[in-house]
């Protein structure tokens, strides 16, 4: 369980805090959204849990380590990998499976126990047969699945993805959304930040931070199916779920959360 | 008249063994008060075009022109101002306004103060709020209307932007298109974005390129109205649009297709609402 406990976070020099009084848990296998505009303190949080940031106060814990504790670190950072935005600022390799090795070798994992795991991250993020590509030859969806594979690498109980999908196209996006939800089948819990309510839909929670406060916290299907609770927290609805709050408000009976077109087109005619 | 491009081909490393055909065959036009998209899946050739039209790369074949003459290379500046990806990350500057009147300064206009303060209002910052600020401390909105202003600050009358909203909130997605609304009526303006949705309702023509070759170019309404050549591009249709396409298939008079659920809701309850 990642637990974060009435922390707050002010930044040296800043005029108020970034995070405020905010509490949120993720538990081994669960997926939680973590939604808000930009300066709402949804970065900050994510970098809270595995470390890279420590808490002006309160207290966060990783299966009970806390991450104040120096001794703890690295096994917290074995436990909980994170991703960025831009995969471009943590791919370090020459190549592929040199860049998803580089996590594991320098926590001195052996040789045979390194391969095996460089080749699972690989297959995980479906880049078999690119082990030697150089990472600037690959697409900007396969950099990003690059990065998650090396996060995957050190095998991790949880994954901390800081708007994994903001910077690709509707390809490269649809890909690394398929690698989250096979790795969530696999029971990886996810603490998975986005300004993109679509990317998240189908969380077990979401999480809605504005200006460093916990503003909203429920079932998608809480902001899914009200349009006006979305639209006071600043959260765009994706358009297929307001066609859909429409559609439901006219009688018809279009399942909350379903974003596809089938799904809208089987109730119509239901 | 307008910003226009004819034939336009670029090879990276011509005439050396590492060449690579980015684009080939490309026209476009765009005159002031208009608004032209550039789309296609990332090495489309989409970014290539872009600096192409800017003067960052000489064609390798074909011409640019604007207003009559013809601009390539160093003649483009001054005339064709561009917006990079992620451009707030270019900022160098201490204050917003230092790092908005560099471009002018450059140029040596005589006050590049003046020409900065008024591209900041025309992103809707106020100089002097916004004026004495370090640009590293801005919302991610506003950081990025900071950058265009950068670009406006210059005066050109035809205006590039490369995917003027990744990674923006809604609120400063909205602050971006509404920038983009008002600079079209005074410039030219050529969006590239990977993600036509964002601005199509506001287009009026769409470039689709693919392998660094057009397959689609004309009226942006058109554009969902012809399936394969979206699909050809290696973009999805939203699924808003497959909606309205399947819902036509089974004869429910939808037309124009739009990206607007309002509409699109009540002409499908409506419909239903009629026994069959």
């Amino acid at each position: 369980m990642i637990e974060i406990h009435d922390v707050s976070v002010v930044y040296p020099g800043a005029d108020g805090p970034a995070l405020s009084h905010v509490s949120l848990s993720v538990a081994p296998g669960e997926v939680v959204g973590l939604l808000g505009p930009n300066g709402s303190g949804k970065s900050t949080l994510a970098r809270l849990c595995n470390a890279l940031l420590l808490p002006s106060s309160g207290s966060v814990r990783v299966d009970g380590m806390g991450t104040t504790d120096e001794d703890q670190v690295w096994a917290i950072r074995s436990r909980v990998g994170f991703v960025q935005q831009n995969p471009e600022n943590q791919i370090v390799g020459t190549v592929a499976e040199e860049d998803v090795a580089f996590g594991p070798e320098n926590l001195g994992v052996p040789r045979d126990e390194l391969r095996r795991r460089v080749d699972a991250a690989i297959a995980a993020v479906g880049l078999t047969g690119l082990e030697r590509r150089e990472p600037h030859l690959l697409s900007e969806g396969q950099k990003q699945r690059l990065a998650i594979a090396g996060a995957l690498a050190l095998e991790p109980a949880y994954l901390v993805l800081d708007e994994p999908t903001a910077m690709l196209d509707a390809v490269g996006r649809e890909d690394v959304l398929a690698v989250l939800r096979r790795l969530r089948a696999a029971g990886v819990g996810m603490l998975h930040v986005t300004h993109d309510l679509a990317d998240v839909v189908d969380a077990d929670r979401l999480v809605v931070l504005s200006e460093g406060a916990l503003v909203h916290e429920g079932a998608p299907a809480s902001l899914l199916d009200d349009p006006g609770l979305a639209l006071e927290l600043g959260i765009e609805l994706p358009t297929m779920a307001a066609l859909g709050a429409r559609l439901r408000a006219r009688g018809i009976p279009v399942p909350v959360g379903a974003l596809d077109a089938s799904a809208v087109l089987e109730a119509l005619w239901a | 008249m307008g910003l226009s491009a004819r034939s336009l081909g670029y090879t990276y490393g011509h005439g050396t063994r590492f060449a690579v055909e980015a684009l080939r065959g490309v026209d476009l036009d765009v005159e002031a008060g208009e608004l032209v998209l550039v789309t296609g899946t990332t090495g489309s050739g989409k970014s290539t075009l872009l600096r192409l039209l800017a003067g960052l790369l000489e064609p390798t074949t074909g011409a640019i022109s604007a207003d009559g003459a013809p601009v390539s290379g160093r003649q483009a500046r001054g005339r064709v101002a561009i917006v990079f990806q992620n451009s707030e990350s270019q900022f160098f500057a201490e204050s917003v306004l230092d790092d908005v009147a560099f471009g002018p300064r450059n140029l040596g206009a005589p006050d590049p103060s003046v020409m900065a303060e008024q591209a900041l209002r025309a992103v809707g910052l106020d100089p002097a709020v916004f004026g004495d600020r370090s640009p590293f401390l801005l919302s991610g909105g506003e950081a990025r209307r900071v950058a265009i202003a950068g670009a406006l600050a210059m005066g050109a009358p035809y205006l590039l932007l490369d995917e003027p909203t990744t990674g923006l909130d809604a609120r400063g997605r909205a602050d971006v298109r509404g920038v983009i609304a008002r600079e079209r009526t005074r410039a030219g303006v050529v969006v590239v974005t990977h993600d036509p949705e964002e601005f199509l309702g506001a287009a009026d023509r769409l470039l689709a390129l693919k392998a660094g070759a057009p397959v689609f170019a004309g009226d942006a309404e058109r554009l969902y109205e012809s399936r394969s050549a979206y699909e050809s591009v290696g973009l999805r249709l939203p699924e808003i649009v497959l909606v309205q396409l399947h819902a036509r298939e089974r004869g429910l008079p939808v037309a124009p297709i739009t990206l607007d659920p309002a509409p699109v809701a009540d002409a499908l309850a409506d419909w239903r609402r009629v026994p069959r």
